[in-house]
């Protein structure tokens, strides 16, 4: 999570910092941490879990677990493809999971990320070209 | 092939004995009753010409209502020895607690634990004594991970998953086989969500595709499982709940899914909508965000394992969630809706909670501090 949300290593500073896959960095912030941000953390609780609140790398987490949204598609059952890490032996994985259905997790977003809409979002609708015939 | 008068005679006087059992459900605006839709909304393979839809039905999440009880059967405590199952707590190798995964009851109506943390399938008596084990699983991060136990022609299977897609192992004498991937007919990889028991070839719950490209696409719903060098996944109209009635779930919404039954050409589909309120001096209903797992059928009837939580924060710190049992029935016997208890530890882990014996009993699995304790309805 501290990597992919390119966290940086100093407890509740703001921007962001690129990890190498391999590079061993847990970071400071525990499970807790994203359970109950509040500011000046660089990323903040939902007060909704609902679809429409949340997005893909947004996350959830409990006391003691996240896992980040890894798609917007629904499983067939309900639930949220998650991608997480449990333990040490099953490493990081996909999984359906039932996280927003669970009133131990809080939806919770990284704080800063550029929109997916980057570098139009606030452009202009293009000029109508209008071409005279005749 | 008509569709049985059973059937159709009783649902109704089912959902009628909800409304009045749950004082809280109540019918919610609908297709009216008997109308005709296109084989689009309903479910299966092979979509009849037409569908009965019946009015929705309104199930009501009440966080003031107690636990249902159910008779206690067994429990088993944790522990190192081989008669015990494992349990990994964290916070040192897991950040949840590593609980045993599934379940199945075997035809002999012995038990099956999938002991994921001890890599095997540990086998006790309803009772709890330990009888042994079948080994081979594995639990590393390369490997296919076990995920669900049922029993096939009386042979036990492990349903595996690796990035969702799914594969079968089946038990030779005291060893699991090889994993065996499971495809639809295109080839594709397909996702399993649970497997079934059965008396015949193999059931399980298909959840699409498991490229990424692909997810949300490919069979979602009951399928057969054909077993060859690769087990095929083939849609069916459900889980067989009867002679000739077959019972399937879909249509998943934030706060909705249908229950469809299927027999012959006839298919009736039930909406199911679900609804959250909190009890005390002033009840009232709270934005609520539901999950629902198809986990048995037996009986006549399909049991769905549902969790739900309020969706905003402030209700759930206020209020919790909590989970509920559904029994939704195709025979005109009651259909039950019931609260189950709240687990006093995380039971993320847990995929399977209820499971079925030969004789259709519904048994529920779960994860306490100290072991787990089966209990039957």
């Amino acid at each position: 999570m501290f990597k992919t949300w390119e966290l940086r290593t100093t407890y509740a500073q703001a921007g962001f910092r690129w990890y190498a896959d391999l590079m061993n960095v847990h970071g400071p912030y525990t499970a807790a941490s994203f359970h109950s941000a509040t500011p000046p953390l660089p990323f903040h609780d939902l007060t909704s879990k609902t679809r429409f609140a949340t997005t893909y790398m947004d996350a959830f987490a409990s006391l003691d677990h996240i896992g980040m949204i890894w798609s917007n598609v629904i499983p067939g059952q309900g639930g949220d493809y998650i991608v997480e890490a449990y333990n040490d032996a099953n490493g990081t994985q996909i999984n359906v999971e039932d996280y927003r259905a669970s009133s131990a997790y809080r939806a919770v977003r990284r704080e800063g990320w550029t929109p997916d809409c980057a570098p139009r979002c606030s452009s202009p609708a293009p000029a109508s070209h209008t071409v005279v015939v005749g | 092939m008509t569709f049985p008068r059973r059937w159709a005679a009783g649902l109704v006087p089912a959902l009628l004995l909800l409304v009045s059992c749950t004082s809280s459900g109540q019918p919610a605006p609908g297709p009216p009753s008997g109308e005709e839709v296109s084989p689009r909304m309903t479910e299966g393979a092979s979509p009849p010409p037409s569908a009965t839809v019946r009015p929705a039905l309104v199930l009501t999440a009440d966080l003031g209502e107690r636990p249902a009880s159910w008779r206690h059967v067994a429990f088993i405590p944790y522990g190192s020895a081989a008669s015990r199952p494992g349990v990994e707590m964290p916070p040192v190798h897991t950040s949840v607690p590593l609980v045993p995964r599934s379940f199945a009851i075997g035809p002999d109506g012995t038990l099956w634990i999938l002991d994921t943390v001890k890599a095997r399938v540990a086998h006790f008596t309803m009772g709890g004594r330990y009888l042994g084990s079948v080994a081979g699983l594995v639990m590393d991060r390369l490997d296919p991970r076990p995920r669900d136990v049922a029993f096939w022609r009386g042979r036990l299977v492990v349903l595996d998953e690796f990035d969702l897609a799914a594969s079968i192992r089946q038990a030779r004498e005291d060893r699991l086989g090889p994993d065996v991937a499971v495809r639809d007919a295109s080839g594709r990889a397909v996702g399993l969500l649970y497997v079934y028991p059965s008396r015949g070839g193999g059931f399980g719950l298909a959840d699409g595709y498991t490229t990424l490209a692909l997810l949300g696409s490919g069979p979602h719903g009951v399928g057969r499982i054909l077993p060859g060098d690769t087990a095929r996944f083939q849609t069916a109209p459900g889980l067989p709940v009867g002679d000739a009635t077959w019972l399937g779930v879909g249509g998943y919404r934030r706060q909705a899914f249908r229950m469809v039954a299927t027999d012959g050409d006839r298919r009736i589909v039930q909406p199911i909508r679900l609804r959250m309120r909190v009890a005390g001096p002033h009840p009232h209903d709270v934005p609520a965000v539901f999950s629902e797992h198809y986990e048995a059928a037996a009986g006549g009837a399909g049991f769905l394992w549902i969790q739900g939580s309020p969706a905003r924060t402030a209700d759930a710190e206020a209020y919790g969630g909590g989970r509920w049992f559904l029994r939704f029935p195709t025979d005109g016997s009651p259909l039950a809706w019931e609260r189950l208890p709240d687990p006093p530890v995380p039971d993320d882990y847990q995929v399977r909670h209820l499971a079925v014996d030969a004789a259709g009993d519904v048994f529920l699995m779960a994860s306490l501090r100290s072991g787990v304790a089966i209990y039957e309805r």
